[in-house]
């Protein structure tokens, strides 16, 4: 097991000059939440009363390529800053305000089995209803959030809405575990004599965590808002945001519970990446077709769920237990499947980002990230401000369209490659021999080789805002 | 609550300031604008796209100058865009190239020699 005496972090960002102190600073993460609020405003009145054609309109333009894209890269590069900065969780706290101390989230649901089945929801909504095609659902969802983490809030004592229930936690949560900045504490010394435990607890000035971690045994980026309530609540200023290797976390064994539902989590999100991608070329409109034709029905929903429940929960959770019954097969080993499968699963978490970061970073933001001048000139003109000109609708690529394919080529490699060595950290953790590794070796190139398959397919978009 | 109040009547006043919804934008100029051809779409075989322009009267406008845009209908797609000018009968053939199968729709712009406008949006599926 993990020693406690864990080595001082290297560099800690909150000692860092300046953005150390406005990261520790009371009102730091409300400055970031209010910026985005005032975005989502934005959002919500350009998508309630603005132009219906999504590629003009605030609401779709700045949810499905800024957003997405730079989650993606904040994930890549610092770590989970839109948590840290979500404008969701403010009337959140005014929720808190009202009810006082609220119950506790029914020891039941303390597990990711609801934020599955809220992430596959929202994937089979995306394709269902066209939400990208949409600035009125897209503001609509907008809206969802902000009632769903009051109401939950207001409710329950802890977070449960970004623990349990928010697929964007939920995405955001899985994607930082390959991230490079995490919360630890500067002497673990200090936290055995510290009698109040006030990161986690609170103090009558300060909220602690609001999804329960304890600062000094943090391991993993699983369920960290970033939000930096614990720094601001340790009356010793122990703790520390420290820069990592960013596949140290899913290489070690002891980082996650070894839980079906933590483990299949992240087998479902990687699904998810190549779903996600396969929603956006022809074959998924030809399977549509077949299967209307095979099961004599028009109803469109129906045959999605039926698509992206095989894709995005069958296969993933079908193929993880085949893998690790073959794992346990070939080596002749007889633990659990859920030991196997928590042994590996966590591997598949570079691969599945890099999925994700080529689809949402690669290709939508980088093809897109420009078109929101024209879009913010024809909402200005329209609201009666003509300073800055009329739109220039040829705007969109932030790099030439030829380096795209190869941006998304490389992170899908770098992907793999990190996943098959983190699969050999992990075997090689309990001497797991090589025949134990291959069945999950082999999930992990099928999914690589898809993702890449989707990614060099002509591009089909269907979809009526 | 009062403070809650006044948010939401400067919203009201916001939305009900909003100039217009830009759905068939109607400028001054008053004319038909007619999608000829395609009438299929597909990836391959078009070149150029045909726009007919009449005024009021129903008399062919020949001295407009179309400017034309296709979006897809996702957020952050590119568009496509083309321009011509002066028509035949009130025909005028603008090139055009589909950048990739789908739902797209096309806004045609018919601007007059005095400025004045006429615009019209066309939804096409196109095929490969
Ligand atoms: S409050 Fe500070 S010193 Fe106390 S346990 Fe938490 S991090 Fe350690
Ligand atoms: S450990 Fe908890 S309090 Fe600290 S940043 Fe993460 S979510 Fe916030
Ligand atoms: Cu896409």
């Amino acid at each position: 097991m993990t020693s406690l005496h864990q080595p001082a972090p290297r560099y800690d960002l909150l000692q860092a000059p300046l953005i150390g102190r406005l990261l520790r600073w009371r009102w730091g993460r409300l400055v970031g939440q209010l910026l985005l609020l005032a975005v989502a405003l934005l959002m919500l009145f350009d998508g309630f009363t603005g132009p219906k054609l999504a590629p003009t309109n605030i609401a779709t333009v700045v949810t499905w390529v800024h957003y997405r894209g730079f989650v993606m890269f904040a994930l890549l590069l610092v770590g989970n800053l839109f948590c840290m900065s979500c404008p969701f969780t403010l009337p959140r706290t005014l929720a808190k305000r009202l009810s006082g101390n609220g119950r506790r989230w029914p020891r039941r649901l303390r597990n990711k089995w609801i934020a599955i089945t809220v992430l596959l929801l929202f994937f089979w909504l995306y394709e269902w209803l066209d939400l990208w095609a949409s600035p009125l659902l897209t503001a609509w969802i907008i809206l969802a959030y902000f009632v769903a983490a009051f109401v939950l809030e207001a409710f329950f004592a802890e977070s449960p809405f970004c623990k349990y229930v928010c697929p964007l936690g939920t995405f955001n949560f899985v994607s930082s575990t390959i991230s490079p900045l995490q919360i630890s504490v500067r002497s673990q010394d200090t936290c055995h004599t510290c009698v109040g435990k006030e990161c986690v607890n609170g103090s009558t000035a300060v909220l602690g965590c609001g999804t329960e971690l304890f600062a000094p045994q943090i391991k993993s980026n699983l369920d960290c808002t970033l939000c930096l309530d614990c720094a601001r609540a340790c009356p010793h200023d122990n703790v520390a945001l420290a820069w990592r290797n960013p596949l140290a976390e899913v290489s070690r064994a002891d980082t996650w519970p070894r839980r079906w539902d933590v483990n299949l989590l992240i087998l479902i999100f990687a699904f998810t990446g190549v779903g996600n991608a396969f929603g956006m070329v022809p074959p998924v409109y030809q399977l549509e077709a077949w299967l209307m034709g095979v099961l004599q029905t028009n109803n469109e929903g129906l045959i999605l769920l039926l698509v992206f429940g095989v894709l995005d929960l069958l296969l993933p959770v079908g193929l993880g237990v085949v893998a690790a019954w073959g794992s346990r097969k070939l080596s002749q080993n007889h633990e659990s499947l859920r030991l196997n499968v928590a042994r590996y699963a966590p591997a598949f978490a570079p691969l599945a980002f890099a999925i994700w970061f080529a689809h949402y970073a690669g290709f939508h933001f980088l093809t897109g990230a420009l078109a929101i001048i024209p879009v913010l000139q024809n909402f200005l003109l329209d609201v009666g401000i003509s300073w800055f000109g009329q739109p220039n609708w040829a705007l969109g690529p932030l790099l030439p369209m030829s380096w795209i394919d190869p941006f998304e080529l490389l992170a899908l490699l770098v992907g793999t490659a990190a996943s098959l060595h983190v699969v050999g950290e992990r075997a090689r953790l309990v001497r797991d021999e090589f025949a134990a590794q291959l069945p999950w070796i082999f999930l992990l190139l099928v999914l690589a080789v898809s993702a890449l398959v989707i990614m060099y397919l002509p591009m089909e978009m269907r979809g009526v805002g | 609550m009062k403070r809650v109040i006044f948010l939401v009547m400067l919203l009201l006043l916001m939305v009900g300031c909003r100039q217009s919804q830009q759905e068939g934008e109607a400028g001054t100029a008053e004319l038909t604008i007619e999608l000829m051809e395609p009438a299929a779409p597909t990836m391959s075989g078009d070149t150029e796209m045909v726009v007919r322009v009449t005024d009021a009267a129903g008399t062919a406008v020949d001295d407009a100058t179309i400017n034309i845009k296709g979006d897809m209908t996702h957020a952050g797609m590119m568009p496509v865009l083309a321009n011509a000018a002066g028509g035949s009968d009130g025909l005028y053939a603008v090139p055009f190239a589909w950048t990739m199968t789908g739902d797209w729709v096309v806004t045609v712009r018919a601007t007059l020699l005095d400025g004045t406008w006429s615009e019209q949006q066309f939804d096409l599926t196109v095929s490969e």
